[in-house]
Parts: structure tokens; sequence; C-alpha cells
């Protein structure tokens, strides 16, 4: 072994002798020395952003409501202490003669009611627009009612601001999403920055892990470090394989493809010297300013290298051939041009062709299921069927949402077609409820009208039908959803009460709100219907609330209330058995409680390297599943627990076949459950014996038959370098998805580590063994 | 003593006598072939060795000569496992030839050495002694007395980058010592050497000879290997010309074909030089004293007349075969009553021993192309290769 450690080792002094490490090596230095100034410090969150305003028709909505009411009310208050300007355009607004204030303009109104001016060095004791009598009633959160518990002379300057924009936010319920309690300043050489992110501190972490370090390193090591590598480490075979120099090494006692390996390892001596000199130094940086000690990215070092032994395991071999730096090098770049093309090829095909199949809800009606696509179709497979028969058509170019499908309790299923809007995905347009029914051949049927900005449908155990939306939860008897086809055209309410229904999106006749004012939905908000009830629960701004039906056309009385605190920005997922409340925020444990007190039974730990991003319950057992990110889907049963009891659970995988590739589930009404995997696949399961009841394959198109035969056997064959960033991803944050806000949702996408890695290294040791072989057979 | 010298390809293995004939050889060869295929079809074939057969004995140093294509660098390849044969069998130190086992007691000096230009002389020997499988400081200690040997103290923290060629060859020959090796092969150590380091590398190739190791040396300086050399092998075009000693391969009169023959100098008073080419030309002019039988048999010379010196006597030079053929010569001068003034036997050098072989080959190219892929250019001048020295 000690003369092939010699050689690797020759290696590394060869990298040192060479001019372009260390010109390569100051320049990294000199970025770490740029890099090491920024550092950050927490300060409140007070100034508004117009990033932080949820939706400015409901924030109209509401102080134009407030503004008409004779009434004083909280934001009766914030409302007039408004500059006039704006009020005036609030008023035309609602009266349909202006479009609404952009959000910005509310940003900087709300923002001067922080303080008498942005350059006013007093800020006063107490708001003058602030009355405690009016905001005992609005939904104050946990920190805002400690914040007005305590003396105003002993809350700082910026506390007494961050009281304001809580006040502000309380008064306007569901119009402002939900920022951390203290954001990000960010420093540079001790230095205050205009930057200030309202992320909080654990975010921030995600966000330099997810985005900034593996973009980054990626781009500097992934691309910069190796394809300077490659021109480096190009002549070192050739000038191994020069006679004067070869003869001798091969009259050494060493095997010729020993030999070849070790130059190959120490050949990749000058790209390691690189990247862990600016992988380390960003994590000591990272470490000492910023407070972040993720060991997690010193595991790029290896990734990095193996990357840069990819592609030089072809120049190695082309050099080992023609003994050629030059051809080495052009053979590399056009290896690179190749993984490149079937990479792009490949994601083209991803995005195009089997990202737009996948299911994402289903629905069973009798024997046809239903399903909806990521692109916005809704599909029956019939029983006898092995093909999915659109009942509306998707497309690339046809791009839009579904909502559902949902199976109402009378068999019919009702579902909704929203157009996407990049940058409000649940858009403001009128969207009617589509109807289904196998008695009326599967022909569309229009139903009501949602309330705007609905971004989901719930099936309630009376037969009606739940809409939720950013302004709260709607409700529509199941008679009343179709529109009889004789109904005279509903003509949209008018003046101003008109308006500010509109804005509220309350003009939606046929659903009620049943959610008080009290309980916005803007985001992250969920809710679910207790199975064997008339009941849901609802998360809203930190709070958990059992609401139930009260008097007809009013709101639903709030029966049990919880405060759950913590982080109100983090993403949340419940669910609901008939006993149990199950909830999931990103990144914490499962929280468990009793259905009708909501008192906590107790934790269940959640995978660290997922989210959850759906809880589906049973409608007829103690069992629900949830669904993650990476695609696998896990069973919570409580059937053997004793109602009451302290969970002892825990995730079960093994429960649900499909793992790792599981899009969607549903369960219908029969307590079976449904999956759907493998972009469009659907299989049934009963979960309590784990007999697979159906399992439906159906027919692929073209284009996914071309990419099943095509595209895919051959993004295995040739290395998928590309994807190798996803694995730096992957490794930096130790989480297999990637979450990516867009139009006010987030959107997931899988992250493979196991692909790229496994197309590389198989890649890399045949290229190794040709090398070998070529080595070990020819004369020299 | 024995004769050993041939001229026949493929030659029998031969072994010297006093070098030790008992002595298990540390080289044998023997019908070794090799031929090398070229282009994608592997169609163009050129036959480097042709069944070449020789031995190296332990304590011999043994020259390989030849000129360019003679199949030299190739045995050596294959000795080395850098090149496998096409066929016949080769050992090195009772090892199959290039096996890690007999590459481990071989130390190697390649032509036209190349050391990367990040090392030192003292990093490049450590760098090929960890190669060898040395360390610690027992190979420190080999480095410094190496670096000692070879005249590289004091220089062994330079970059060889800036080193001269002879400098570069001294640390190569530093290196092939490294492992104390028991054989060692050497392509043209003396290259690049000024005339003190190649004293210097001959003395030490002779102190190793001394030391009982092996050496197979290449070289194309042919008075370095007339000095240093045991034995030598002459080849040409893959095949084994020649193989003997020094002074078997150099005598007037050597077994086998054409060779080089002596050259017998004489001087006569001018005024008897018409007589004594008569004498010499003529195989009448003998007296009545010699036997029939050996008139018939006398050689008909072939003198040259050289230029009168001041002193008043006539050079002629004539070339003979053996020891008879001299005294025929002086027979013939003496019957005809011719003095001799002086008289002189010139042996052929190695040189001319090399030349008369490579041109007797009948794929040998024309003589100036002989000479120069010889080398023979810068050191040897083709013209008088014939006239000896």
């Amino acid at each position: 072994m000690r003369p092939y450690l010699a050689i690797i080792t020759d290696s590394f002094h060869a990298a040192f002798a060479s001019r372009l490490l260390w010109i390569v090596l100051g320049s990294i230095l000199l970025l770490l020395a740029a890099l090491a100034p920024i550092g950050y410090h927490e300060v409140y969150t007070v100034e508004f952003s117009p990033a932080d305003i949820h939706s400015s028709d409901r924030l109209t909505g509401l102080l134009a409501a407030a503004m008409a009411n004779d009434r004083e009310t909280a934001a009766g208050r914030v409302a007039e202490a408004l500059p006039e300007e704006l009020r005036e355009e609030i008023r035309q607004t609602a009266a349909g003669e202006a479009r609404g204030p952009r959000r910005g303009r509310y940003a900087d109104a709300f923002n001067a009611l922080l303080a008498s001016e942005p350059d006013d060095s007093h800020i006063p004791l107490d708001d003058p627009w602030y009355d405690a009598k009016l905001w005992a009633g609005t939904p104050r959160i946990g920190e805002l009612r400690a914040l007005d518990e305590r003396p105003a002379e002993e809350l700082s300057d910026q506390l007494r601001q961050r009281r304001s924009r809580l006040r502000l936010e309380a008064a306007l319920p569901g119009a402002f999403r939900p920022r951390p309690e203290r954001s990000l300043a960010i420093t540079y050489a001790g230095l205050e920055t205009p930057a200030v992110l309202a992320v909080s501190r654990q975010r921030f972490i995600d966000l330099l892990n997810q985005f900034v370090f593996p973009i980054a390193l990626y781009y500097l090591l992934g691309v910069g470090a190796v394809f300077v590598g490659v021109l480096v480490t190009a002549p070192i075979i050739p000038e191994m394989l020069q006679p004067g120099s070869l003869h001798l090494l091969l009259s050494k006692p060493v095997s010729r493809p020993g030999l070849y390996l070790s130059k190959f390892v120490g050949g990749c001596a000058f790209v390691l010297l690189s990247v862990a000199l600016l992988v380390s130094g960003m994590w000591l940086i990272t470490g000492f300013r910023l407070g972040i000690w993720n060991h997690r990215l010193l595991y790029c070092i290896p990734i990095f290298v193996f990357l840069f032994a990819v592609y030089y395991s072809v120049s190695a071999l082309a050099a080992l051939r023609w003994r050629s730096a030059i051809v080495s090098v052009v053979l590399t770049v056009l290896f690179w041009f190749a993984c490149f093309s079937v990479g792009l090829t490949a994601a083209m095909f991803d995005t195009l062709v089997t990202d737009p199949a996948k299911v994402r809800g289903i629905a069973r009606s009798g024997d046809s299921l239903l399903v909806s696509t990521a692109s916005g179709g809704l599909l029956r497979l019939a029983p006898e069927s092995d093909a999915y028969a659109p009942i509306l058509a998707s497309g690339f170019q046809n791009p839009h949402r579904i909502l559902g499908p949902v199976e109402l309790a009378d068999g019919r299923i009702a579902a909704a077609r929203i157009p996407q809007n990049p940058f409000n995905v649940f858009g403001s347009e009128d969207v009617h409820l589509m109807l289904l029914a196998e008695s009326q051949d599967w022909e569309q049927q229009v139903g009501l009208r949602l309330p705007a900005g609905t971004r989901e449908l719930r099936a309630a155990a009376d037969g009606g039908l739940f809409a939720a939306g950013a302004g709260g939860i709607f409700y529509a008897s199941g008679d009343s959803l179709l529109i009889p086809a004789d109904a005279p055209e509903e003509p949209p309410a008018g003046g101003l009460l008109g308006g500010i229904q509109r804005l509220l999106g309350e003009t939606a006749s046929g659903f009620e709100r049943i959610t008080p004012p009290s309980v916005p939905l803007a985001p992250p908000a969920a809710f679910a219907t207790v199975p064997g009830s008339e009941a849901l629960v609802v998360y809203s701004h930190g709070r958990l609330l059992r609401l139930r039906a009260g008097r007809p056309s009013a709101p639903w009385q709030i029966t049990a209330e919880r405060d759950i605190g913590g982080d109100l920005t983090l993403d949340v997922q419940l669910g609901a058995t008939a006993e149990r409340i199950v909830l999931a925020r990103r990144g914490e444990p499962l929280r468990v409680f009793t259905s009708d007190e909501l008192e906590p039974l107790g934790e269940i730990p959640s995978p660290s390297s997922a989210t959850i991003i759906a809880l589906q319950a049973s409608p007829v057992a103690e069992q629900l599943v949830a669904i993650l990110s990476d695609q696998r889907a896990a069973l919570l049963r409580f059937d053997a627990e004793p109602a009451g009891d302290a969970p002892r659970l825990e995730l079960e995988f093994a429960a649900i076949p499909h793992q790792e590739s599981i899009e969607a589930v549903a369960w219908d009404a029969a307590g079976t459950l449904w999956l759907a995997h493998d972009v469009d696949r659907l299989t049934a399961i009963k979960v309590a014996s784990g007999e697979i009841r159906s399992d439906r394959h159906p027919d692929r198109d073209l284009w996914r038959l071309i990419d099943a035969w095509g595209v895919t056997p051959l993004r295995s064959i040739v290395p998928q370098t590309g994807e190798l960033s996803e694995a730096v991803t992957a490794v930096i944050s130790g989480r297999e998805d990637l979450e990516i806000p867009a139009g006010g949702e987030v959107q997931r996408e899988q992250l493979d580590v196991t692909r790229p890695l496994v197309t590389c290294g198989v890649f890399t040791a045949a290229m190794l063994l040709l090398g070998c072989l070529y080595i070990y057979r020819q004369d020299f | 003593m024995t004769e050993e010298t041939t001229l026949a390809a493929p030659a029998p293995a031969l072994a010297p006598a006093e070098v030790g004939s008992s002595a298990e050889p540390l080289i044998k060869v023997h019908e070794l072939r090799k031929t090398y295929r070229s282009g994608w079809t592997s169609r163009r074939r050129v036959e480097a060795l042709r069944g070449v057969s020789l031995e190296v004995l332990p304590g011999e140093v043994f020259g390989l000569l030849g000129p360019n294509g003679a199949g030299k660098t190739t045995l050596i390849k294959v000795l080395l496992g850098i090149v496998r044969s096409s066929g016949g069998r080769a050992s090195v130190l009772g090892q199959p030839a290039g096996s890690v086992a007999s590459r481990r007691r071989i130390g190697y000096l390649p032509e036209n050495l190349r050391i990367e230009r990040h090392h030192t002389a003292r990093s490049a020997l450590a760098f090929y002694g960890r190669l060898s499988d040395l360390s610690g400081a027992a190979l420190q200690r080999r480095i410094d007395s190496l670096l000692e040997l070879v005249g590289l103290e004091g220089r062994d923290r330079e970059p060889v980058s800036r080193f001269s060629k002879g400098m570069g060859q001294r640390l190569g020959l530093a290196q092939a010592l490294l492992n104390d090796p028991e054989l060692l092969i050497l392509d043209e150590p003396t290259d690049g050497l000024d005339p003190v380091g190649r004293a210097d590398v001959r003395k030490l190739l002779r102190r190793l000879g001394d030391e009982g190791k092996s050496v197979l040396m290449n070289s194309h300086i042919l008075q370095e290997v007339e000095l240093v050399c045991d034995r030598v092998a002459i080849m040409t075009h893959g095949t084994l010309r020649s193989l003997g000693r020094i002074d078997e391969l150099t005598p007037a009169t050597p077994r086998g074909t054409a060779t080089a023959r002596s050259s017998l100098h004489i001087q006569v008073a001018s005024e008897q030089t018409r007589l004594a080419l008569d004498a010499l030309s003529s195989p009448n002019s003998l007296s009545s004293q010699t036997p029939a039988t050996a008139l018939q048999s006398l050689p008909a010379f072939r003198p040259v007349l050289g230029q009168p010196t001041r002193h008043g006597t006539v050079p002629i030079t004539l070339e003979v075969e053996d020891q008879a053929a001299t005294d025929h010569c002086v027979d013939r001068l003496r019957d005809a009553d011719v003095s001799i003034l002086r008289l002189e036997v010139r042996r052929p050098s190695l040189e001319d021993v090399f030349l008369e072989i490579v041109r007797s080959d009948p794929e040998a190219p024309p003589e100036a192309e002989i000479a120069a892929e010889a080398g023979l250019t810068a050191e040897f001048d083709p013209a008088d290769a014939g006239n000896g020295n």
C-alpha cells in the first residue's frame, strides 16, 4: 500500500507546487474574507412590508366595512387613523369605482401608525388610535396580550412599536400574514444594513441551508472549481505517460491499475484542497459569525470531490487513450455537454410530462374513481377501463388548479377549477362549484359560486360542503349546492355593501360563513371536520378551536379553544378522528388532543428529514394517515389506545405500501385507504388487515411511454451530475425535499439524492475499470 | 578461452566461462519475440524482437548495442514488464520477466529520465524509494549515501527543474540504486554527462560489478561500453547479431561470417617499395622452398601504399585475417629480400566490429544512416571507420 500512498501524497505535493492552485486558494480566501464580516442580530418585527399583507382585497373590505359601520370598532379606529387620501381610495374601491390601494401604500400607512414619523426619535407611550375596550373583542395573540398587560413605561421603543403592529393585526384579522416575533437585521463589519429579514432565526437557517449554501457552493465549486480542476489536472496522466516518467514508474514494484488509480485519486487533490478550504471557511464563518454550526456543510467536501471525480474519470481515460491533455479537456467538455443535454431532456419530461400527470386528489363514487392532477385535470377511471377519461382536460398551456374532488354524503362529487395565477394561486375570480354524479353520466353540473379565495373543500357529514379560504370557513347544505338550470341569473350585490361583501368574499349566495370574524384563516391555517359529528376543528394564528353549529345563518360557536403559541409562521396540518385531533406544525412533533375539549394527549416525534404535508383521517375508524413531503406516508392507529390516554405511538410506515412514490391518499366512506402512487397508479388497501383491495395501473400516453422507456433509462445510464446539486441541498439541509414559496403557497420539490449518486458512482467506476483494463493490457 | 562470439540469428544463449558458466544466469532470454501492432485494425506490424536468446550472469556488466530500431529498448522493456512479449521466454532473477517480485530487485535508469518539476533531489529519491516500498530512517540514510555517491550532496534541496542534464542523470542513477538492486538496467547511463561525469559513472559501474551486482547497459557510446562491459550483445532489426566478450568481438579473425579484420602496417625503405609490392601482390613471388600446396592457398594481398615519410621510408597497409596471413606477408617480403623497417598489427575496435556487423545486416539502411542511428556522428567519423584506431 505504501507505494500507492506515495503516489497520492506526491500528487498533493505537485498540487501545492502549482501556481494556479495558489491563485485559486488566494481567490477563495479573498471571498471568505469578504463574507466574514457578515453578521446579524435579532430585532422585533415591527415594520410592515407589502408582502406582509395577505389579501389587499380583504384588507380593503375590512377597512371599508369598518368605515361604513356606525358602531365603533377596532378596525374603525385604525381606519380613522389612516390618511384621508387612502380612506377615500378605500371608499371608492368598495363602491366599485377604483381597483383598490396597492399593498405598498397600505404598508406605508400602517408603518406611519407605528410612530408619528419614521425619523421621530420619540415613540409615544401609547397609540393614539388604540382603545383597550375596542381591542378586547379582537383575536389578540398571546404575545399582544402579554404586552398589553405590561406598563407602557416598561416597554422599550421597539417593543411599543411591536405592540402597535400586533394591535393593527388584531384589528384587521385575516388581512396580514403571520410574521415571526423577531426579524433578523443583517450587519456588515458591525454596521447596520438596510436588509431586515422578516423571518425567524430557524427559518433563516433553513433558507441558508436550503438555498443560499447549496446554490452558492454548487456554482462556486460544482461548476467553477470543477472546471478549473479539469483544466489543471488534464496534463497529469499525459505527463505520467511520458516515456522517461512512465517507464520508471512501471519498473517499480507497483501494479499498473494501482498506479492509474493512485494517480486518479491524487489528481483529485487539487479540487479537494480548493473545496476543503472554501467549505470549511464557510462553515467557520457561519459558525462564528452567524452562530450556525451546521456540520453537514462539511459533508459537501466529499460530494464535490466526487462530482469532480466523475468528470476526471472521463478526462483520465481520454488522456490514457490519446495521451493528450487537450484531447482529454475537449472530451470532458463534450461529456459535460452530454450530461447537461440528458439532464435537460429529463427535466423537461419531468416538467411537461410526468409532473403534470401526478395525482393530487382522489375521490370514489360508486365504482368510479375521480382524480385531480397537478396540471389541473379532473379524470375518471371507470371500473372496466384501463385508461383515465378526462372530465376536465389538463395541459401545460392550460394551467389550472383543482379543488377536490370531494365525495359528498349522497355520492356526488364536488370539485372546482381555479385558473392559476402565478402571483396569487387562489385568485379572486368567480369560481363555481362543479358537481358530478354517475346518475348524470358524469356530466358537469354547475354549482354555487364559491367564496372568493377558497382554498379547500371538505364534505360535511350532513351532505353539505365546507369551503375554506382567507375569509373563513363557509358552509352550504347539500341540497343547495346545485344551481337549477332554470334559475335566473343572480345579479351581483350592488352598492357599498355589495362591494364590501365582494371584497370580503362573502357574496357567494348559498354559502354562509360559519367562522366568527375573530377566526381568520390566513395561512398558515388549517381545518378539519370531526367524523360522526357536526363539529369542526380550526387552527388559526396559533390557536386551536373547536366549532359547533349554532343557530341557522349564524357563526358557529367556539366550544373549545387552546393556545398553541410558538412560532405562528409555521406551516400546519390538521387531522381529526372522532375522538382525537392531530396537529402537525412544520419541524415540531405531532400534537394529539382530545376532539371534544382539545385537551393535550401527548406528542409523537415527526420525521426530521421531511415535512408532513397532509393529515387524512379515516371517517370510520381511529386511524389517520400522514403524508410526508418525501412521498412517504405513515399510519397513526389509535384503535388500540384507550380514549383519553396519552398516545404511545409512532408513525407506521410499513403499514402503507409504495413508500417514496406516494402522490396522494384518501379514505373512502367505507374506510378503505386509496393511495395514488407512481404518478397516477391507484391502490386501495384495507388498513386493518393490510389487504390490497384494488390495484389500478392506468394506461400511459405516448409521451409517458417515451419517458418510461427512453428518457428514464438514459438518465440512469448517463450520470446525472446536475442532479448532484440536489444531493448537496439534501446533505446541507438534512432534508430530502425543497420548499419553494410560490404564489402564496409552498411548492415542494422532492430532492433525488440516490439516483445521481448511483448513476455518477456507477459511471465513474465503469470509467476507472476501463482505464485499469487499458493500462493493464497496453504496451508502453 | 572459449569461443562464444556468434553472428548467427537467432543466436544460442551463451555465457562466458570466465564470468562463471556454472552460475545461475540473472537474465535468461530464449527465443524472445515481440511484434508491435498499430492502426485501428492492428494490421500494421513491426517485429521488434525476432527470437532473441541471451543470458546475463551475476556480477557481469553486460552491454547491449545496436542502432535505433534494433530492439534493445524493447528487450529491456520486456525484461521490466513494460511491454509484453509476443513469444519466447524471459526470466529475471529467477522470476518471470516483468513480475512485481523481479522488479522489486531491479534498479532501472530509463533513457530521457523525467522527474516532475516540483521535486528536489531529496524528495524525488524519497518518492521513488517509497515506490520501492522503502521508508523511514533507512530510506533517509540510503538517500544520503546515494547523494554522496553520485555527487549531488549539497544540492539535494534544489528543485530538479534547475538541474542540468548531467545532474538529472546522476539523480537517475541514484534512484536506480535506491533499493540496493541485484540487477541494474541502465539505458544510456552516461547520456548528458561531461567527461568527468562519464568517468565517474564508469568507475561506479565497475565498482558495482566488483560488488557482484549485475548491470545490463544500453548505450550508444561504444567507447563507454568497450571500457565498462564484460560482455556485449549487438542487435540489429530485432535479432542478436553478435554476443561475446569485448576482446572476443574484436580479434582479427573472429569466427563466423565477415567481421572487421586486423590490419598490418609495414614500413620499408623507399627504394624497396616496388619489390615489396610485387612480393605481396604476386603469389609466385615466394621462394622455391615454399611448398606447392602452400603456394596455392596463399591469399592475394591488396597492399595499399602510403605517402613516403621524410625518413625515406614508405608505409604499406594491408588487411590480414589471422596470424598465418601475417606470417605469410613477412615470409614473402623476406624471400624478396625486402627489409622490414617497422611492422605493426592493429586490431579493430568495438566500433569497427559494430559497424561491420550493422553493415553486413541484409536489412541495413545506407551507411550514413547507420552511423546517424547509432549516434556515432558526434562521437565517431564514419569516414574513418574502416581505418581503425
